[in-house]
């Protein structure tokens, strides 16, 4: 029987070493994979040196030898016939030679190189090659075999920790490359993942030919980077990059690198640790302890596992989306005059949202209304919501202090419900949500950029249950809204859970926090103590010009027409003009001239056959009242559109009444 | 501290339970410490200065411990082995520069730099130090010496201008104009410069245990109470440190005790006290707020979250010491209940005001009393002073300056105060409900006495620090 057992486990061993020998040699040591292909009179050899990388990241030297072709890509660069060159691996894909053929044919040759780590294939025969080589060593019994069996033991086990550490130090990049249009876009960023919070990244882009590109890091910080370069980004920063094709359509790519770390960096970490631990136990010979001990440990870590559990359900099953309404605002502290959306401002007590209730909760709007008050709403974006403004400098506040009166003796009290970022479905859902705060009229302003063809608002995703109801109450197309992603229609235990809500519950934490320094310092940010005026010189491209959204306009169109609903005045903002060398030259960053007036028209034009109130205020501005932006006003800028448009609201006031 | 080093903090404390043999651990808490230094050392924009400070910080434990040995005695076997230790540690990761890019800092290339700096700092400049301190320098001076460099050091690196200066010189020698210096930043010297005093201090006065260099250099640089306190007593730390073979597996108890401690303090310092960072007191938030009533509610979550911040890394520190077998003193025993300021200060950052009480408060005293310095009089000079040597150690800065002398001031107060009452108070003692009212008037006048002293600590300038405190009584409107 002893000598069965030996016979079996030397078998085992010499298997699992085999293994072992295979598994490393071939993907270490042996030669790397080459393809051959012939098309024709063309002949291409691509090969690799080595069949796997340990970590995403590194890199692997590649050869090519091509004959009789038009034109040869390795990623994205051209080369020519003949190269040799270090391929770095991201995960994402293989090294690949693309081949143009004389005939215009393409064809890619990808080579098969993985990365180690990322492998189950790898990590079954490692583990499986080892414990055939514990097992036979153990029950072959050889000599010295428990001291073998340790040395095997630790030394798998460091080398595991040894990759981890590596992994730690030295991750991969994440990298992005594709062409559009005739547009090579390239992004990567130099970590996979984050450690902590306090983590930083590079961002790397490359833009060929060169074209406009901007790095959005939020709603807050926009800003325009030239074609190639690099930058930093910390912790929950998530940037994205926007490049604008030749033919105005952005396209938007992010940069999100998680702050964690992959499952299977955990699953070396725990192998290892527990490899390491293994062998202790059988050296020490203290195993009942540890295991008791580690009992212990697991058995108060699953209770806290099942406490977990338990409240996540019970929240799941008691969470409605009014609660997320529950607010201090309007009660413990003053409601915000605006919404609480993040300005660039050092000291902020800002969060943004997109809980719909969340954001309504917090604003004076649900205060009950007095009797002798005339409640009008005023939409619109950034300009309108007062960007760098106080808050008794916004056109709703500069409404307001006119002190409207109407015909009935109510006095005008306006609302600021605009958001930074201008979008007319956002602006619809909005609105159609506030009707429930009884609002005697509207005012609606917009711009070309608001009709603009874009990805769907963020807003209008995180309440997408309502906006499919409301675009099918206006029997809008549907197909044109990337909804379908968050679509709450059915939504699962899973799906209201804590963990499922936590971004959500973090807001709205915050929300009153932050509720709490407003109600305290009576200010929303440490407001610049000076903002830029924008500098009018015809220094500037129409780089965000974008193309006006049929869709869009008729949204606009079916919303306008709705019945049941208070008076809209619908009026199109102020925008700056800058001074061009040549008349035809762009108004300014925003908008060319042509497609700018060619949507005047337009709206005028339907407004006047749909009977709509509209004004068209594009120059109720004068230039030296802009900011930074082309639709960003200085207070006296506001004064000069309130005035323009105090007549205009009391007309219609006053019509409503009648 | 983040979340990432707890919880790495959480995972070396069950493996070094679990996995090491008796006679393992205590060498293992030795390299993990001396790691622990170089990882948690920022980049700084003076190429290698990040490696440099760690390194200097462990050779001057070295040279500390050095020159408090008996020049009669020789090294031990202990003693070297750790040495040996030591240097491979700093050798191996001032090597790993050469494998690790992103290990470099902001160093654009590879260099021999590092290595060097690691031999010659480590190496070259100890061992001549060692030699001349044992072979040309009386004991008493060699001690001397380096109380005067490590108080030189601390003035200098705790003063802006100066550590500006030193930051624009090193600046000027080593990068091109081009690029901005940044701020000098010696993560840990605040702790490690008072355990280094409090060994020689100790060794002065002749009562320093004999404690081996592998138990100076885990004392001083223990991960755990790295960065932010408490300062043990190196015979406590000792005591610990020479059972940790006896430490047993199973032993729920400690885990449990070190697990609660630990989830208090993460409970505290990263639950609470970080969202209550929003509504604190702040040099911005002390320009808006609008009516004295919101600014006592800011002061009041200000003192609250800087109580729970920093008793939270306490607690932090205590439990993975109790994980790890080594019980790190309590550095706060709920402050703000207590009745009067000098019960206070017996509770709050209790391991700073016991190391100044010992050897600030004491001599100092004693000195002036041998003096015939009227006993008044001393009391007022030893507390004003030791009070000021608690704020400035917290920065050399005006504001840190006037939140010593309030409480300096407030102490000699309520000694005198409690001088003159005393019999009134022995009185009470027969009324407890009338003590009871005593000591509810006394808790809320230290409270408000404490609370108020905050906002010369919160705002660095001194001048609207004043403002604040005037309008927080209604003036100044």
């Amino acid at each position: 029987m002893n000598k069965l057992k030996r016979g079996a486990g030397l078998i085992l061993l010499l298997i699992g070493i085999g293994e072992l020998l295979l598994l490393l040699g071939g993907l270490f040591i042996a030669d790397g994979p080459t393809l051959h292909g012939q098309q024709g009179a063309a002949t291409v050899q691509f090969e690799a040196d080595r069949r796997a990388v340990l970590l995403p990241g590194q890199c692997v030297p590649v050869r090519w030898q091509v004959d009789g072709v038009e034109a040869v890509y390795l990623g994205r660069d051209g080369q020519g016939g003949v190269g040799e060159q270090s391929f770095c691996l991201d995960g994402t894909e293989r090294p690949t030679l693309a081949v143009v053929f004389v005939d215009g044919s393409r064809i890619a040759y990808p080579l098969d190189v993985v990365i180690a780590v990322y492998s189950l294939e790898v990590w079954l025969a490692l583990t499986g090659g080892l414990s055939l080589v514990l097992a036979g060593i153990w029950l072959a019994k050889i000599a010295h075999y428990r001291l073998i069996m340790q040395g095997i033991l630790l030394v798998a086990g460091l080398a595991l920790l040894a990759v981890v550490a590596l992994w730690l130090i030295h991750p991969g990049p994440l990298v992005i490359h594709e062409t559009v249009d005739d547009v090579y876009i390239y992004s990567s960023t130099d970590r996979r993942w984050l450690l902590d919070g306090e983590d930083c990244f590079l961002l790397e882009w490359d833009i060929d030919p060169a074209a406009t590109v901007y790095i959005r890091s939020g709603v807050r910080e926009i800003h325009t980077v030239a074609s190639s370069g690099e930058d930093e980004y910390c912790g929950y920063e998530r940037p994205y990059l926007e490049v604008v094709l030749p033919d105005g359509r952005a396209i938007h790519y992010p940069a999100i690198v998680p702050i964690f770390v992959l499952p299977q960096f955990w699953a070396a970490l725990l192998l290892g640790l527990a490899l390491v631990g293994v062998r202790q136990w059988l050296w020490s010979g203290n195993a009942s302890g540890v295991r008791q001990e580690a009992r212990f440990v697991l058995r108060v870590a699953a209770k806290t596992l099942a406490l977990l559990v338990v409240f996540n359900l019970l929240f799941a099953l008691l969470f409605t989306d009014d609660m997320a309404g529950l607010s201090l605002y309007n009660w413990l502290v003053p409601g915000r005059p605006r919404f609480p959306t993040n300005m660039a401002e050092a000291e902020a007590y800002t969060v943004n949202t997109n809980s719909l209730p969340a954001f309504f909760a917090a604003h004076e709007l649900r205060q009950s209304k007095p009797e002798d008050e005339f409640r009008v709403l005023l939409l619109g974006d950034s300009g309108i919501w007062g960007w760098h403004l106080h808050p008794e400098d916004t056109l709703a506040a500069q409404l307001t202090a006119l002190g409207l009166t109407t015909d009935d003796g109510r006095q005008v009290q306006v609302y600021n419900l605009a958001g930074p970022i201008p979008a007319v479905d956002r602006d619809i859902l909005v609105m159609d949500y506030a009707q429930r705060y009884d609002p005697d009229l509207i005012i609606w302003p917009i711009t070309k950029y608001t009709l603009r063809e874009t990805e769907t608002h963020p807003l209008l995703r995180e309440n997408a249950a309502e906006m499919q109801a409301l675009l099918a109450g206006l029997g809008s197309d549907m197909t044109a809204y990337d909804l379908q992603l968050h679509s709450s229609d059915n939504p699962t235990v899973l799906d209201q859970t804590i963990f499922a809500n936590q971004d959500l519950l973090n807001e709205i934490f915050r929300l009153q926090l932050t509720g709490v320094m407003w109600g305290v310092t009576g200010i929303e940010a440490e407001y610049g103590s000076s903002y830029r005026l924008i500098d009018r010189s015809p220094q500037r491209s129409a780089a965000f010009a974008a193309p006006l959204d049929e869709n869009r306009l008729d949204l606009l169109t079916a919303w306008m027409n709705e019945p049941d609903q208070p008076p809209i005045l619908l009026f199109n903002e102020p925008i700056f003009v800058q001074e061009n060398e040549d008349d035809s030259g762009p108004y300014n960053i925003l908008y060319d001239q042509e497609p700018y007036d060619a949507y005047r028209a337009l709206l005028a034009d339907r407004a006047a056959t749909n009977e709509w109130s509209y004004v068209d205020l594009w120059d109720a501005v004068t230039m030296d009242e802009y900011t930074d932006g082309p639709l960003h006003y200085s207070p006296a800028g506001v004064g000069q559109l309130s005035a323009a448009l105090a007549p205009l609201v009391l007309d219609l006031a006053n019509n409503s009444i009648e | 501290m983040t979340l990432t080093t707890i919880a790495f903090f959480i995972i070396f404390a069950l493996a070094y339970r679990w996995f090491l043999s008796p006679n393992q651990r205590g060498w293992v808490l030795l390299i993990a410490s001396e790691i622990f230094v170089f990882w948690i050392s920022p980049a700084l924009s003076i190429p290698y200065l990040d490696i440099g400070l760690a390194t200097v910080t462990i050779a001057l434990t070295v040279l500390v411990w050095w020159v408090t040995q008996s020049r009669t005695a020789s090294l031990t076997t202990d003693d070297k082995i750790t040495l040996v230790l030591t240097i491979g540690v700093v050798l191996f990761l001032a090597t790993l520069r050469y494998l690790l890019p992103s290990w470099r800092g902001l160093t654009p290339a590879l260099s021999v730099w590092p290595l060097l700096l690691a031999l010659v700092g480590f190496g070259g400049v100890l061992f001549v130090t060692l030699v001349i301190t044992r072979r040309f320098v009386k004991p008493v001076s060699a001690v001397w010496l380096l109380i005067a460099l490590i108080v030189l050091l601390f003035i200098m690196l705790k003063t802006e201008p100066l550590a500006e200066a030193l930051v624009t010189v090193l600046h000027q020698l080593t990068l091109p104009e081009d690029i901005l210096p940044a701020p000098l930043i010696w993560i840990g010297f605040s702790y490690v410069a008072f355990r280094w005093l409090h060994i020689l201090f100790d060794w002065r006065a002749g009562q320093l245990p004999v404690v081996s260099l592998r138990e100076t250099l885990t004392y001083v640089l223990f991960f755990p109470a790295f960065l932010a306190g408490p300062i043990d007593r190196v015979e406590s730390f000792s005591a610990d440190y020479r059972t940790l073979p006896a430490l047993s597996v199973p032993e729920t108890t400690r885990l449990l005790d070190g697990g609660e401690r630990l989830l208090l303090g993460i409970l505290k310092k990263f639950v609470i006290a970080d969202s209550l960072t929003l509504l604190a007191l702040s040099p911005a938030t002390a320009q808006h707020f609008t009516s004295p009533a919101r600014g006592w509610l800011l002061l009041y979550i200000y003192g609250i979250r800087l109580f729970l911040d920093f008793s939270g890394y306490t607690d932090i520190a205590i439990g993975v010491g109790i994980l790890l077998g080594i019980r790190l003193p309590e550095n706060f025993t709920r402050p703000y209940r207590k009745a009067n300021i000098a019960a206070f200060w017996r509770s709050w950052h209790i391991t700073l005001s016991n190391w100044v009480r010992f050897y600030i408060f004491a001599p100092l005293s004693r000195t002036l009393l041998r003096r015939h310095w009227p006993p008044l009089l001393v009391v007022f000079v030893a507390q004003v002073f030791s009070m000021l040597i608690i704020g400035l150690w917290h920065g050399f800065t005006w504001s840190f300056a006037v939140w010593g002398l309030w409480h300096g001031l407030g102490l000699f107060m309520h000694k005198v105060w409690s001088d003159r009452t005393r019999r009134v108070y022995l009185r009470l003692r027969q009324k407890p409900r009338l003590q009871k009212v005593w000591s509810v008037v006394g808790w809320f006048l230290t409270l408000q006495f404490v609370m108020l002293g905050w906002v010369w600590f919160v705002l660095p300038d001194v001048e609207q620090a004043a403002q604040v405190l005037l309008k927080l009584f209604g003036v100044g409107w």
